[in-house]
């Protein structure tokens, strides 16, 4: 098999890249960029797996953490789902972003550990690891002018149904179709825990901002 | 009335309902001109952004631990890990309490379970607030590759079994190293002190700073930076190796001696270490540095920038104490399961001796129950892992195979790194070697064949 390098890949020590495509709606020159990456990362070139790993660490983590809500869970979903991306490399097929691509896998993956530590935690003493009975989230560490408190306190809140879907549509911008197909719920419920989730996240932003909870962005 | 029904329609549009032309206008228009909005719309743009919840360590750490694994071919086992357990679950589904215990224990404290993308070590016992990268620390643990660091007060990490550091106030330390034979941290500032129970062999810690390792394999000393400054290494007791990195100047230090190269300064203590720092030193490693032992003075609240202490801050960020001193009599548990739940929360507080006696309690109280066999192993890991006790470990381990079970495995995994912690080597080939007869397909097998090889490569 011949292996072209790719310019991008000998970034990838230096920097986790930001998403530049999130949002954007990339090129089919970008797609095919992404393409000839991950045919290299398939053909198992060290490189090219660790591009693919680091630009899509930052979504993969940070979606398993506000799923998950547990640092040493989201850890192993977003390692399992960076495996399963990089395994799955020859499967991309270049027809979308390849952030895109993999948010499926991610999900799923996320899904499927949730699934498992709820059959778990139904079943079994919880013992070695104490992380995922705590809860804990870290420092506050996102905040804005415009947002009174992190997300994660918002996000918190939520019940972890309502989590879920709300992620799974503003993170990942699913439609509320395909949300009940990966998460397996009927699409009316759905589209309750979607309007659920918004509502409870806006009348606490709402209290907040007559209380006169200020950002502390530049506080911290 | 009308932000009411921009937040309707909002809803209605996110719920994938198609709205009108002036529906949308409406939406529009209304959204620009108040401002009201804008703090829930930014939510939306932030999570659309992924612009929350930034770990960029971790995230940097998670994907070039996947990496490896997949370069190393490692995920294969992990795969079919996986697919036993499901198999474990369906075949297992009817059968009682017992059996979904041993099943938490294989699932989560599995020595064959995918490694931890980061490794931690914790904050046994923290005396003021804690800053981990900078931010007050919540979760009680430091990341791998982190720095950590306390202004007033102290704060004492276990970097491995049997392995604390604690920092004197306005020290700042990065755990470099948290996992294998050659653990490290690097004083970046301030002082730490250390105090280590002899490692297995091939095992030694390595504090280091300013390019000067003090690198130990049982011991107990501190190391301290001050600004123009030779790099000061205290010994209390027992050997360090203290040399600068780069030229490899490499001087022997005792308690009782006194040496010194350039830019390295060794000191023995004449008498019993000061500072906050060790007397924190003594709660959590259970030693005793001096004569004079004073209560751990307990830290004012840490000051914001104003000056003043800061309430909100103190309750978002609780001290963390977990030297365990003399705990309450609790009253006696009525049955295992009590008991069962009585160790687990001590097991989450990270208070591994209380843990390890609920769980000698339930062998002693309730020695036929099905929960005291299962804690058999749980109590083998808690002694090997956090206790630093291999041999009462390995009874523990031992006891468990007796009767054997669905934890077997898991007792024979204990038991061959209590060999290693114990430096038994014979012992350890000869349980690895076993073990391999027994269980060619186990998700260990890859390292096992790895340190069998290092076990039978003959020492130079």
């Amino acid at each position: 098999m011949t292996v072209k390098k790719v310019p991008t890949a000998g970034d990838a020590d230096v920097h986790l890249t930001q998403d530049s495509t999130v949002g954007a709606n990339p090129s089919e020159n970008q797609y095919q960029k992404d393409l000839e990456l991950m045919n290299l990362a398939a053909a198992g070139d060290p490189q090219a797996q660790k591009t693919v790993a680091l630009r899509l660490a930052r979504r993969v983590r940070r979606l398993s953490k506000m799923m998950l809500l547990d640092e040493t869970l989201a850890d192993d979903a977003s390692q399992t789902a960076l495996i399963e991306i990089l395994q799955s490399a020859r499967t991309f097929r270049g027809q979308s972003s390849l952030e895109r691509w993999a948010d499926r896998i991610t999900a799923r993956t996320v899904l499927r550990q949730k699934r498992d530590e709820r059959r778990r935690d139904r079943l079994v003493e919880p013992l070695a690891d104490t992380d995922s009975l705590t809860g804990d989230i870290d420092a506050p560490s996102s905040m804005t002018e415009a947002t009174p408190r992190p997300i994660e306190e918002y996000l918190a809140s939520l019940s972890e149904p309502q989590r879920e879907v709300l992620l799974l549509k503003h993170s990942l911008d699913y439609t509320t179709e395909e949300i009940a197909e990966l998460t397996g719920t009927a699409l009316g419920t759905v589209k309750d825990r979607l309007v659920a989730a918004r509502r409870q996240l806006r009348k606490l932003i709402q209290r907040d901002l007559a209380l006169g909870i200020q950002s502390q962005r530049g506080g911290r | 009335m009308d932000y009411e029904r921009w937040a309707e329609l909002a809803d209605r549009d996110a719920a994938g309902e198609t709205l009108k032309p002036d529906e949308r206008e409406f939406l529009r228009q209304y959204a620009e001109e108040h401002p009201e909005c804008h703090a829930e719309l930014d939510i939306w743009q932030r999570l659309a952004d992924f612009d929350f919840a930034p770990d960029e360590l971790r995230e940097r750490a998670v994907a070039l631990k996947a990496v490896q694994i997949v370069q190393q071919g490692a995920s294969r086992g992990q795969s079919r890990l996986l697919a036993r357990r499901r198999n474990l679950f369906v075949g297992l589904g009817a059968i009682a309490v017992a059996a979904g215990v041993a099943l938490a224990i294989t699932s989560r404290h599995n020595p064959m379970a995918p490694t931890p993308a980061v490794a931690f070590a914790p904050i046994v016992l923290s005396t003021t607030d804690v800053r981990v990268d900078g931010s007050l620390s919540r979760s009680g643990k430091v990341p791998e590759g982190s720095t950590v660091e306390v202004s007033q007060g102290t704060a004492c990490l276990e970097v491995g079994p049997a392995i604390f550091a604690c920092l004197s106030p306005n020290s700042r330390v990065r755990a470099t190293h948290l996992v294998g034979p050659k653990r490290r941290i690097d004083v970046i500032s301030g002082s730490v002190a250390v105090a280590l129970k002899p490692q297995p062999a091939g095992a030694h810690f390595s504090v280091v700073a300013s390019d000067v390792w003090s690198t130990a394999v049982g011991t107990a000393f501190s190391v301290t930076v001050k600004a123009a400054s030779p790099v000061e290494t205290d010994v209390y007791e027992g050997k360090v190796l203290v040399g600068k990195e780069q030229t490899g100047e490499i001087v022997f230090a005792h308690k009782l001696g006194l040496s010194s190269t350039q830019g390295v300064r060794i000191d023995p203590l004449a008498g019993a270490p000061e500072g906050v720092e060790w007397k924190a030193l003594e709660k959590v490693s259970g030693r005793h540095f001096g004569p004079e032992v004073s209560a751990l003075p307990e830290e004012p609240a840490a000051q914001n920038g104003n000056g003043s202490a800061t309430a909100e801050t103190r309750q978002s960020s609780p001290i963390v104490k977990r030297s365990e001193g003399p705990t309450p009599a609790e009253p006696a548990a009525k049955s295992p399961e009590e008991l069962l739940q009585r160790a687990r929360q001590f097991r989450r507080d990270q208070q591994w001796t209380s843990a390890a006696t609920a769980y000698r309690e339930l062998q002693q109280r309730f020695p036929t129950s099905p929960e005291a066999h299962t804690s058999l192993v749980s109590l083998g890991e808690v002694e090997l892992a956090y206790l630093g006790d291999p041999k009462r470990a390995l009874s523990s381990f031992d006891a468990y195979l007796q009767e054997g079970g669905p934890l077997s495995v898991e007792a024979e995994l204990g038991k061959i790194r209590v060999y290693r912690a114990l430096g038994s080597q014979q012992e350890e080939k000869t349980a690895i070697v076993s073990f391999l007869g027994r269980h060619p397909d186990n998700a260990e097998t890859s390292a096992l064949r790895e340190r069998l090889q290092v076990l039978e490569t003959p020492r130079q």
